[in-house]
């Protein structure tokens, strides 16, 4: 999840530093750059713990890595990107949009990180029951 | 594990205290283990758990030795703090 949340952090940044949007969408430009960003970076610190613990080279290690975080990462961006939704139609919606610029926006997104590592507790634990990823 | 000196301070991004706090408690290495010159089944190196104490020169045989290479969690440490640690990383 840490590697999500460095991931995320950068996606959202830079989303916002250059105003990307999809298909009009800034939402749908979050969604899609904080996904690949932070499947990314969880990847990468996944195979910083896996490859030495089980001596794996440099592409077993990534297989491994991969295996062991992408549902671990999916279940965290369902808590984050539903939060993110609640943000932007619920809490903040169309003229008065929270910018990652903003405090406000900063504190919020650390309460999607906390709710992402709510969803991603369940999926983490199956992961270690079945032994895709191994307790350090 | 080297990665979790990254994965702590970027839990504390968003978990604040309560990261800070689990760091402190469970996310150290357990001071025995990093002394170089701690007595091979002293009191100090029988709380460091099967991990450290498994090597201990002269002991007995312990079936919960882990493999070579392959540092076996801490049977000390309750599954919820495993977890929120994997949960983390």
């Amino acid at each position: 999840v840490a590697g999500c949340t460095l991931g995320d952090v950068i996606s959202e940044f830079l989303v916002f530093a250059l105003a990307l949007t999809i298909a009009g969408s800034t939402l749908a430009a979050e969604y899609t750059g904080d996904y690949v960003l932070a499947l990314a970076f969880g990847i990468a610190l996944q195979y910083f713990a896996i490859a030495p613990m089980r001596g794996l080279g440099v592409r077993d290690g990534l297989v491994a890595a991969a295996k062991a975080d992408f549902i671990s990462l999916t279940a965290f961006e369902v808590g984050l990107f539903g939060w993110m939704a609640v943000m932007m139609f619920v809490l903040f919606p169309a003229p008065h949009q929270l910018m990652p610029s903003s405090a406000a926006f900063c504190l919020l997104m650390q309460v999607g990180m906390m709710i992402g590592y709510c969803t991603s507790w369940p999926a983490n634990a199956w992961l270690v029951r079945r032994g895709i990823k191994v307790p350090m | 594990m080297g990665v979790m000196n990254f994965v702590f301070p970027i839990t504390a991004l968003y978990f604040g205290p309560l990261a800070l706090w689990f760091y402190l408690r469970w996310g150290r290495v357990p001071r025995s283990v990093t002394m170089a010159h701690a007595p091979a089944g002293s009191a100090v190196a029988a709380h460091a758990g099967p991990g450290a104490t498994a090597h201990a020169p002269g002991g007995p045989p312990n079936s919960a030795a882990p493999l070579a290479g392959q540092p076996a969690p801490d049977r000390g440490r309750p599954w919820r703090v495993t977890m929120a640690t994997e949960v983390s990383h």
